[in-house]
């Protein structure tokens, strides 16, 4: 299902934020970053955040990692950023 | 924290102990906003409204977390803490009292396009109408200073008055264009228009009446130029009857002037001796409070005054203010002027009569003068021929 609506999508050309929930990532170097999109925290330290989204689970690792706010719809981590994966 | 935040509050807490991250969902997902998160041992911590508090606290049993507060900041917080400071209090209700009080009054009379008349010309007037810094705005009618304006002074001809905030804003046009000083003659009783100067007649526009004179004729002051009576006439020329009208025309005549002046070879001039002194004041309500020291002792001085009014924003002035007056001490000496200079101020004197002149709606076509320097004055001579409206 999910496969055909990313198919779907891509073939429209509709945003895939809006349609597959998709988490938007903006990132200033590796000190700050904002996520939009998102559904929930799922694991909170300091070296280590993991956010949920529709499509996937974000992990993030760094350092001394503070989430500056943290919000419905958007949240912003400051920090030593050293990674970002999906998982 | 942010404007918003000082004003309702804000709040610093320890989240501990379950699922903190669950605590955190459960808040996003009820609109709670949280700020500046941070994990310090078991403990996170972070900011959030105060006003938000009680509906987090339900939300955290629900998560099986505790949430105590390490710091309250804020307005509503400060207030708490400063209820016993009495004074504090009556201090700021004073103020404000003080401030709207003075709301009440006029604490700055603001002049805008006077050229010709000063400010303090201008001041002293309407303190003799009743018009003062420090008066009660309802006291001022701005359409009784207009008209008080107007009719004080002929050459101003536009005037408004308005009350910003606690200024008198007076905004003035001055008439650019002078009539020359002279007295006024009496209109006739027949409405005739009548030659205030002898002149050539050059051209003759007649609007109303019947004109007496025509282009070219002599005419000496006082001689009628365009009659008031207005004959009707038949087909034949015969006098049908006679009518009185206001006459009313354009009448151009060429004029001569004649100048004569004589200026003095001596001259006193002020020889500034560089000492000066200032004395400083305060301005409160209205009064001068001077402060001790720099006292004008000078045999002969002149004087300067600044002074500055406080004021909050740019309409609200308060009724307190500083000033300096300066005294700048001076010597009198008698200069005399050699022979070319006084030509040369005489030659000036001249310039600026012919520019009065042009002012005055009068047009030059020719203008010449003579100097002639003796042992003690010097005395210029000057013809100008002109051409200008005669009629009136």
């Amino acid at each position: 299902m999910n496969k055909r609506l990313g198919t779907l999508v891509e073939a429209l050309e509709l945003p895939k934020d809006l349609c597959l929930g998709a988490a938007v990532i903006t990132s200033v170097g590796c000190l700050e970053m904002t996520v939009e999109n998102h559904r929930g925290l799922l694991e909170y330290t300091p070296e280590c955040i993991r956010i949920l989204s529709g499509m996937c689970r974000i992990h993030i690792s760094g350092e001394n990692l503070v989430i500056s706010y943290f919000g419905r719809d958007a949240m912003k981590i400051k920090g030593r950023i050293r990674e970002i994966s999906y998982e | 924290m942010n404007r918003r935040d000082r004003w309702k509050g804000r709040l610093t807490v320890r989240v501990t102990g379950g699922s903190p991250e669950r605590f955190f969902n459960l808040c996003s997902f009820h609109g709670i906003l949280l700020e500046a998160m941070e994990k310090k041992k078991d403990s996170v911590y972070c900011y959030m409204k105060a006003e938000e508090f009680f509906r987090a606290g339900r939300l955290a049993k629900k998560a099986g977390v505790k949430v105590r507060i390490t710091e309250k900041r804020g307005l509503p917080f400060w207030l708490r803490k400063s209820r016993k400071r009495l004074a504090f209090f009556c201090g700021i209700l004073l103020c404000l009292g003080l401030l709207y009080v003075s709301s009440l009054f006029i604490w700055d009379i603001h002049m805008e396009g006077n050229q010709k008349y000063t400010d303090s010309t201008l001041l002293h007037f309407l303190e003799e109408e009743g018009y003062v810094h420090g008066m009660a705005k309802s006291g001022i009618f701005c359409e009784d200073i207009e008209k008080a304006i107007r009719n004080k002074y002929n050459d101003i001809t536009w005037v408004s008055a308005e009350i910003t905030g606690n200024r008198l804003i007076i905004r003035i046009k001055e008439n650019e264009l002078t009539e020359p000083e002279g007295e006024a003659e009496p209109v006739t009783a027949a409405g005739d228009v009548t030659a205030k100067k002898s002149g050539k007649v050059v051209s003759i526009i007649t609007r109303s009446g019947t004109p007496q004179v025509h282009v070219g004729d002599e005419v000496e002051a006082g001689q009628v130029l365009i009659s008031g009576t207005l004959d009707i006439l038949d087909e034949g020329g015969n006098l049908l009857k006679t009518e009185q009208v206001q006459a009313d025309g354009d009448v151009i005549a060429a004029t001569v002037y004649h100048y004569e002046n004589e200026i003095s070879l001596t001259e006193a001039l002020k020889h500034y001796t560089g000492e000066e002194k200032k004395r400083r004041y305060l301005w409160i309500f209205g009064h001068r409070f001077f402060l001790p020291g720099g006292k004008n002792h000078y045999e002969l001085s002149d004087e300067i005054d600044t002074y500055e009014t406080l004021h909050l924003w740019e309409n609200f002035y308060l009724p307190l203010g500083a000033g300096c007056v300066t005294a700048r001490e001076y010597q009198e000496a008698l200069q005399v002027l050699s022979p070319e200079e006084a030509k040369q101020k005489a030659e000036k004197t001249f310039e600026t009569y012919c520019e009065d002149l042009i002012l005055s709606g009068v047009t030059i076509k020719d203008a010449s003068c003579s100097v002639n320097v003796d042992i003690d004055c010097c005395k210029v001579t000057g013809t100008i021929y002109a051409e200008e409206m005669i009629g009136e």
